[in-house]
């Protein structure tokens, strides 16, 4: 039985690797909220009034330059 | 719901927030507190023993309690408090709530389950031993907690949920549904069937409540400190689907080699392994987000240190685990201090490090606080260096006491190896102690943050999310996903608690010998609640495990019909002193209630904790409660004893002769393993001895032939306290021997003591001898009489013992309490001399070589009756 529960996750698990892959979109909408959070935060399109501002060098980067990062 | 007077802004509730922190502080500290008086009792067993409140088994329990509940608890609340309006773009459901949850939570469940614990009323189950009644407001608790927290996710769009936000909805809501498993099934469930749901729950305390939280802290400091996005969010909700897939099946890996199912036991293994490899998954995500952002910069931060620290040690923590669950490692290391070290580290290293650079984190946002980055960084390395050394020290302790446990040598001899390691233990402790304490100072010194708003500003109130049905929620793909997270935990649940209950109830029906008597009696169940009070079963394990070590040491494996009995199972996860299972008839009634009142006085370097209040001020003055306990502890393994025959014990072979050279050694060996008892002049007349029935054997007055001290070496005296020392070194056994016959000596008299000549006394002494002593001791002075064979111990066999005149006078005198051996007081001094003359003869290996010839009857009888 042991078996058979980690063969089909992990089976599962390559599916969603392949299909992340070949599908922009997919690949998109899975990382989607790591850019929303960011906005939230106040860190990406979206502004925040928390109180204290992060360290002077980091930049806050939208998802446009995260990807182009990315490809680069 | 929180009001806004500006429709765009979502505050956080900061005074909860607060309020949290502040609690967790405080929870840390005692419980922190806890522990150190735990560790020093290790070295110091006097140490805070005079109240039954304030014994080991106590504290320990209120220390991991408290770690889990009144410090990571409210940790982890405060951050969730933090990060819920961030995550959904909504305030948490009620402010008025959060403060019931908060004075329910720290003041009846903390404090209320502290002090019952403290008080007796309690569960020895682990990771769950606050009562019944406070595990009911647990559970409460966490019902309320989502209803708080899970109610704003539910209307934000799932699609746009952050992977903190998923680790903070899966952690509540297993957490929910596995809690009940640990606390409240094993009390319906017994024994085997019961440790099965057990497990389970001591991983879920760990995988679904700390793991969760802790994750979702560092990713969200990680994005929020680097103010970039993680490396991959596919990856990092892979992690977390897989975590909640396998962590639950993980459970029963704390019973490998227990009479549960093997298949069971199979699949906690295979999944322990399966976990690190996800954990290595989840890892390298993490740090490919910080590494990538920032090329190490953040680490400046020092929030931000402790949350990369922490998922490093997430990182070996976890393979650590994976290899402790490998059957052929776990006969090896269970039940050792390695697997302390390895609970410290995943703790205080993975689970409180990530919890303090989240609640750091929080302190650097927080409006109108003072905060003190120099000794945040302070208490950073403080904490660092202490667990390091703990761990290393720990780790190390266990691998001393687990080569020492395969070894055929006593037991004590791993408690005197491990002594170093504890006070180096103590040590470190400290020093943890000294960093927790930097870092709660950290938070209430160095300059005041500037006030203002707390929470996000929305642009516009279009910003702001919309209120999504349920149903619409629940149609979306991650709360399908989510649905097969529950079915995952029933899995888990199927499969390690269900499935082996059903399997056992089948076991325990064909092997189930008839007529075993497993049913207690009313004494002996109130001893086993006693046992249960004190925690006991937090230093002896209650399960012989199928390992060629256990069955040497222990005897039988234990089987899951033996255990169906046992509301709740005590089979416990750690060895301090030995395994108890096959307690049943091992010691005489007196050993065990002189070694509860103080076991040192006849275990000199034991550790175990005293029980004073269960007597009354001696230990042959015991408590109804006392007499209980021990009637309880003859119960263990008493059924199996009645149906099998002891296994066959090595022996050795005959001395071939005493060695001066082994004196020093034998002595030392007599120290360690004899004198608790007998004296450290062999005299019997320590504290212990003394209070024996039969009292400690006065070595020092009796010549002893070889061959008796050998048989008793090894067999010991049924009847009596003296137990086999057939595990010690067969170098040991042969040293202690020697120095036994060296020290037992059994002087002649001198002339000026002699009532009469030689032939008077032999005729006097055997006459007395003939009418007061064969019965018992028989006609050759064997040991051998018809009232003598039903006596345990045996009456005395006086061809291979020879007592000296003032050890026989006062036998004769007082008698033997505890044996057959009465007093016989009206014996004249001068008939006592002669009565010892006469049984002095029959010893086989007398001063002279051979055995004194009998007296006749014409011999004159001068001063005698």
């Amino acid at each position: 039985m042991t078996a058979y529960i980690l063969g089909a996750a992990t089976l599962i698990l390559l599916v969603l690797i392949l299909w992340r892959r070949s599908s922009p979109e997919f690949r998109r909408r899975s990382e989607q909220p790591k850019f929303q959070i960011l906005a939230n935060l106040g860190l990406g399109s979206r502004s925040s009034s928390r109180t204290k501002q992060p360290p002077e060098d980091t930049q806050p980067i939208t998802r446009r330059e995260h990807d182009e990062k990315r490809e680069s | 719901m929180i009001a806004t007077e500006v429709q765009a802004r979502v505050p956080v509730a900061s005074k909860l927030v607060r309020a949290h922190t502040y609690a967790a502080f405080v929870g840390l500290l005692l419980s922190a507190l806890f522990g150190l008086a735990v560790s020093v009792k290790f070295h110091v067993p006097e140490f805070l023993t005079n109240h039954a409140a304030l014994t080991w088994g106590r504290l320990r329990y209120d220390h991991t309690q408290g770690i889990l509940y009144a410090w990571l608890g409210n940790a982890f609340i405060a951050f969730i408090y933090f990060a819920v309006p961030y995550l959904t773009r909504r305030p948490v459901t009620s402010e008025r709530l959060g403060w019931v949850m908060f004075f329910v939570y720290n003041f009846v469940a903390v404090l209320g389950g502290w002090s019952l614990v403290l008080a007796g009323v309690l569960q020895p189950l682990e990771w769950a031993e606050f009562p019944l009644i406070v595990a009911a407001v647990i559970e409460l608790c966490l019902a309320l907690m989502i209803v708080q927290f899970c109610i704003p996710f539910l209307k934000c769009g799932a699609s746009e949920l952050y992977v903190s936000g998923w680790y903070l909805l899966g952690g509540l809501t297993f957490t929910f549904l596995a809690y009940p498993l640990g606390n409240i099934v094993p009390h319906e469930l017994p024994g085997a069937m019961g440790a099965a749901f057990s497990g389970l729950w001591i991983h879920d305390a760990v995988g679904v409540f700390i793991t969760p939280l802790a994750v979702a802290v560092e990713y969200f400091v990680i994005t929020a400190v680097t103010r970039k996005p993680i490396y991959s969010h596919f990856y990092s909700m892979v992690g977390f689907w897989l975590l909640f897939l396998v962590y639950p099946l993980n459970g029963i890996h704390h019973y490998i080699y227990s009479s549960l199912p093997m298949a069971a036991q199979r699949v906690s293994e295979a999944a322990s392994i399966y976990q690190g490899i996800d954990v290595i998954l989840v890892v390298t995500n993490l740090l490919l987000s910080i590494g990538l952002a920032t090329e190490g910069s953040v680490l400046r931060d020092v929030p931000m240190r402790f949350v990369w620290t922490s998922i490093v040690l997430y990182l070996i923590v976890s393979i650590q685990g994976s290899v402790q669950a490998v059957m052929t490692f776990n006969s090896f290391i269970h039940f050792t201090d390695w697997v302390i070290g390895h609970s410290h580290l995943a703790m205080i290293g993975f689970a409180s490090f990530a919890a303090m650079g989240g609640l750091g984190h929080i302190w650097q946002q927080m409006p109108g606080v003072r905060h003190s980055r120099r000794a945040m960084a302070w208490s950073y390395w403080l904490l660092v260096i202490g667990l390091g050394l703990m761990v290393l020290d720990l780790t190390a302790a266990g691998l001393v006491q687990a080569t020492l446990w395969q070894r055929h040598i006593p037991w004590i001899d791993s408690v005197r190896a491990s002594r170093p390691y504890w006070i180096f233990r103590t040590i470190d402790g400290v020093v943890l102690l000294a960093g927790f304490v930097v870092f709660g100072l950290s938070f209430v010194t160095g300059p005041r943050n500037s006030e203002g708003f707390l929470g996000l500003t929305l642009d516009t109130k279009d910003e702001l999310p919309r209120d999504h049905k349920a149903q619409y929620w629940f149609t979306t793909a991650y709360a399908a996903t989510f649905g097969a997270g529950v079915v995952f935990f029933f899995l888990s649940f199927l499969a390690l608690g269900v499935y082996p209950a059903f399997r056992l109830r089948e076991s325990i029906h064909k092997t189930t010998p008839v007529g075993a008597q497993l049913t207690l009696t009313a004494a002996e169940q109130h001893g086993g609640h006693l046992y249960a009070v004190d925690g006991c079963a937090y230093c002896h394990s209650m399960q012989v495990r199928f390992t060629p070590a256990d069955v040497w040491r222990f005897g039988t494996p234990t089987q899951a019909w033996e255990t169906q009995q046992q509301y709740p199972q005590m089979w416990g996860t750690r060895r301090i002193g030995p395994d108890l299972a096959r307690e049943a008839g091992k010691r005489p009634v007196d050993w065990q209630l002189v070694h509860l009142y103080d076991p040192r006085y006849i275990v000199p370097d034991s550790v175990m904790p005293s029980y004073p209040w269960l007597f009354n001020g001696a230990p042959d003055r015991p408590t109804q409660d006392a007499r209980d306990l021990v009637a309880f502890l003859n119960t263990l393994g008493r059924a199996q004893a009645a149906l099998t025959p002891p296994l066959p014990r090595a022996t050795y072979l005959l001395p071939v002769a005493a060695s001066a050279n082994d004196t020093e050694e034998g002595r030392q060996v007599f120290v360690a393993n004899c004198a608790g008892c007998h004296g450290e002049k062999a005299d019997g007349r320590s504290i212990g001895g003394q209070s024996l029935r039969p009292v400690a054997f006065n070595l020092a007055e009796f010549k002893l032939s070889d061959d008796l001290i050998w048989r008793v070496l090894q067999t010991g005296v049924p009847g009596s306290s003296m137990p086999s020392w057939n595990d010690l070194p067969s170098s040991d056994f042969r040293a202690v021997a020697d120095y036994v016959a060296m020290v037992a000596q059994a002087g002649e008299l001198t002339p000026d003591q002699r009532y009469a000549s030689d032939e008077v006394l032999m005729e006097s002494g055997r006459r007395i001898f003939e009418t007061h002593c064969t019965r018992c001791h028989g006609e050759e002075a064997a040991g051998d009489g018809p009232d003598g064979l039903e006596m345990l111990p045996r009456p005395a066999n006086f061809h291979e013992m020879m007592p000296s005149y003032q050890a026989a006078a006062e036998i004769l005198r007082d008698g033997v309490p505890g044996s057959g051996m009465p007093a016989w007081p009206l014996l004249t001094p001068a008939e006592v001399q002669a009565v010892t003359f006469y049984i002095r003869s029959f010893y086989s290996a007398h001063p002279d070589g051979t055995a004194q010839p009998a007296a006749s009857a014409s011999m004159k009888m001068e001063g005698m009756k």
